[in-house]
C-alpha cells in the first residue's frame, strides 16, 4: 500500500514526497532555542515532528522517540545541533541515550578558543525493541548557560529509521 | 534487493574562498540511477520515482594552517537545493583537518544535495582517494533479512602513540553472518560470500584524559584504503567520538577501525557499555 509521509523542509517546502515503500521513520525538531545550563546533563527539547510514520513521537512526552509495538528491529539513529560557545577552555559533550541510562554514541568537542560557533552530528546503528526510547543529551562545561539554537532543518534534530525488520 | 544511491568524489585539489563552497566532483564510485550529472557537478539529484528517505554523508580534508587568527572556523555541510543545510559540522581548529557529517532526510524527485566546505580564509580542499572530497546518498529501504554485525571490546586497550593502529574487538553485540571472529583477525569485519552490497559502516570510541594531543580515526578498507577519516584535537579531558560512512563492499573485503595518536606517551582506549569501542556495519541493499 502506498504510504505518504509529509516532508517538512524549513525554508524550502516542496510538496510532500509520495513514497511507494513503507519506511518506519521519524525526525523531530524544536522550533525554539534552548538554554543548556553549565555542568548538567540536559535532555534536548523537541516540540515538532518533521515526519513520523508510526507514532514514534508523542507530544505528551516530546523529548523522546519511542519504538512502537511490533517495530523491533535494527535502526539507523542520529542527531544534529548548533550552538555558540561564549567561553573558551570549555567543552561540550553530546550523546544519544537509550532508556534514560545507556549512551549509544557519545562525542566531545573542546574548542580551542573563546566565542566559537559549533555544529555537529552524531549517528549509530543499534538494535531496538518495542518500548525502548531515545533522547538527545547535551552537557557543557563553560561556567554559564549556552544557547542551543533552533536552525531549521538542522538544529536540533533527532531521527531514526528502521533498517531491518525484527 | 533494490539498491539506489551514488557516491561521487573529486580527483584534484579545490581552491576555496572564504565562506561556504559547494564542491564540484568529477568521478563516481557508483551511481545506480543517474544521481550525478557532469553538467551540474556539485549535485546529486533525486531521479524521478526515487522519492524517499535518504542517508546523506560527506567527508572532506581541508588545508587550514594559519598563524592568525588561529581560532577561525572551518567545517563541512550537506545542503539541500542550494539553500538549506540539513547537517553541518563546524570547528575552530587551525590544522589540516578531515571532517565528516551525515544525516537522514526525506527527499523528492528533483531535490538536489551538495557537499559544502566552510573556511574562514582562502584555503584548499585536498583530493585524497576515498575520503576527500567524497559525497554519498543512499535511499534507505527496509530490509527483510538482517545482514550485519556490531562488535565491541570487553576491556580497555593501550594504543601505542604515533602509530596507525587497528582496534581489536573481542566481543560481539550481534553478528548475523560471521562477519567477525573474536579471536582470529579480530580487528576485521569481513564481507561473507554472497553478501556483496552497500553497507553503512561506523565506529565509536572514548579515550582517557590527555592534554593537547591529536587523535586521528579512520575506517580502513582491506588494510590500505581510508574510506572515512576524522581528526580531533585538544583531547582534554577524556574524549569520545563517532565516525560513519557508506561504501560498496564485495565478498572478502574487510573493514577496520584505525586510530592514530600523536602524543609523547601511549594512551588507553576506554571500554564503555554500548559505545566504546564499538564497530558496526549493516547491509543496506
Amino acid at each position: 500500500m502506498a504510504f505518504i509521509v509529509a516532508a517538512i523542509r524549513g525554508n524550502k517546502s516542496p510538496a510532500p514526497a509520495v513514497i511507494t515503500y513503507r519506511p518506519c521513520t521519524a525526525r523531530i525538531t524544536n522550533s525554539a532555542d534552548q538554554t543548556i545550563p553549565a555542568s548538567t546533563w540536559t535532555v534536548v527539547q523537541f516540540n515538532t515532528a518533521r515526519w513520523d510514520s508510526d507514532g514514534f513521537w508523542n507530544a505528551s512526552n516530546p523529548n523522546r522517540l519511542t519504538i512502537p509495538a511490533g517495530l523491533d528491529g535494527v535502526y539507523s539513529i542520529g542527531a544534529s545541533f548548533s550552538l555558540y560557545m561564549d567561553y573558551g577552555l570549555a567543552f561540550i559533550v553530546y550523546a544519544i541515550r537509550l532508556n534514560g541510562a545507556n549512551y549509544l554514541c557519545y562525542s566531545r568537542y573542546y574548542p580551542g578558543s573563546p566565542r566559537t560557533p559549533y555544529a555537529g552530528t552524531i549517528s549509530t546503528v543499534f538494535p531496538l525493541a518495542a518500548g525502548d526510547y531515545l533522547e538527545f543529551m547535551v552537557y557543557q562545561y563553560s561556567g554559564s548557560g549556552v544557547t542551543l539554537y533552533s536552525v531549521a532543518p538542522s538544529s536540533p534534530e533527532l531521527y531514526l529509521m528502521r533498517l531491518v525488520n525484527g | 534487493m533494490a539498491n539506489h544511491g551514488a557516491r561521487i568524489y573529486r580527483t584534484t585539489d579545490k581552491s576555496l574562498s572564504a565562506g561556504w563552497t559547494a564542491i564540484d566532483c568529477d568521478a563516481s564510485r557508483w551511481d545506480t540511477d543517474g544521481y550525478y550529472n557532469a553538467a551540474a557537478p556539485t549535485r546529486l539529484t533525486i531521479p524521478n520515482n526515487l522519492d524517499g528517505l535518504y542517508y546523506l554523508w560527506t567527508n572532506a580534508h581541508t588545508n587550514y594552517t594559519f598563524a592568525s587568527p588561529w581560532n577561525s572556523v572551518q567545517g563541512v555541510g550537506l545542503r539541500l537545493n542550494g539553500s538549506t543545510f540539513l547537517a553541518r559540522r563546524l570547528t575552530d581548529w587551525n590544522v589540516a583537518t578531515p571532517q565528516y557529517c551525515s544525516t537522514l532526510y526525506q527527499l523528492n524527485a528533483g531535490d538536489y544535495i551538495e557537499a559544502c566546505v566552510y573556511v574562514a580564509q582562502a584555503s584548499t580542499a585536498f583530493a585524497y582517494p576515498n575520503y576527500s572530497v567524497e559525497f554519498a546518498v543512499q535511499r534507505l529501504e527496509e530490509q527483510t533479512a538482517h545482514h550485519g554485525a556490531r562488535v565491541k571490546r570487553n576491556t580497555s586497550y593501550a594504543v601505542p602513540r604515533n602509530t596507525w593502529t587497528p582496534i581489536p574487538f573481542d566481543g560481539e553485540v550481534y553478528d548475523t553472518d560471521a562477519f567477525h571472529d573474536n579471536a582470529s583477525n579480530n580487528t576485521r569485519l569481513t564481507i561473507p560470500a554472497g553478501l556483496d552490497g552497500v553497507y553503512v559502516i561506523g565506529g565509536s570510541w572514548g579515550f582517557e584524559n590527555q592534554a593537547n594531543a591529536e587523535l586521528r580515526t579512520a575506517i580502513m578498507l582491506n588494510g590500505a584504503t581510508y574510506i572515512a577519516y576524522r581528526f580531533d584535537n585538544r583531547l582534554n579531558p577524556s574524549d569520545a567520538h563517532t565516525l560513519e560512512t557508506i561504501y560498496q563492499l564485495s565478498a572478502g573485503d574487510y573493514v577496520e577501525l584505525y586510530v592514530y595518536y600523536w602524543e609523547t606517551w601511549d594512551h588507553w582506549l576506554l571500554r564503555a557499555d554500548h559505545y566504546s569501542p564499538h564497530f558496526w556495519l549493516t547491509r543496506l541493499g
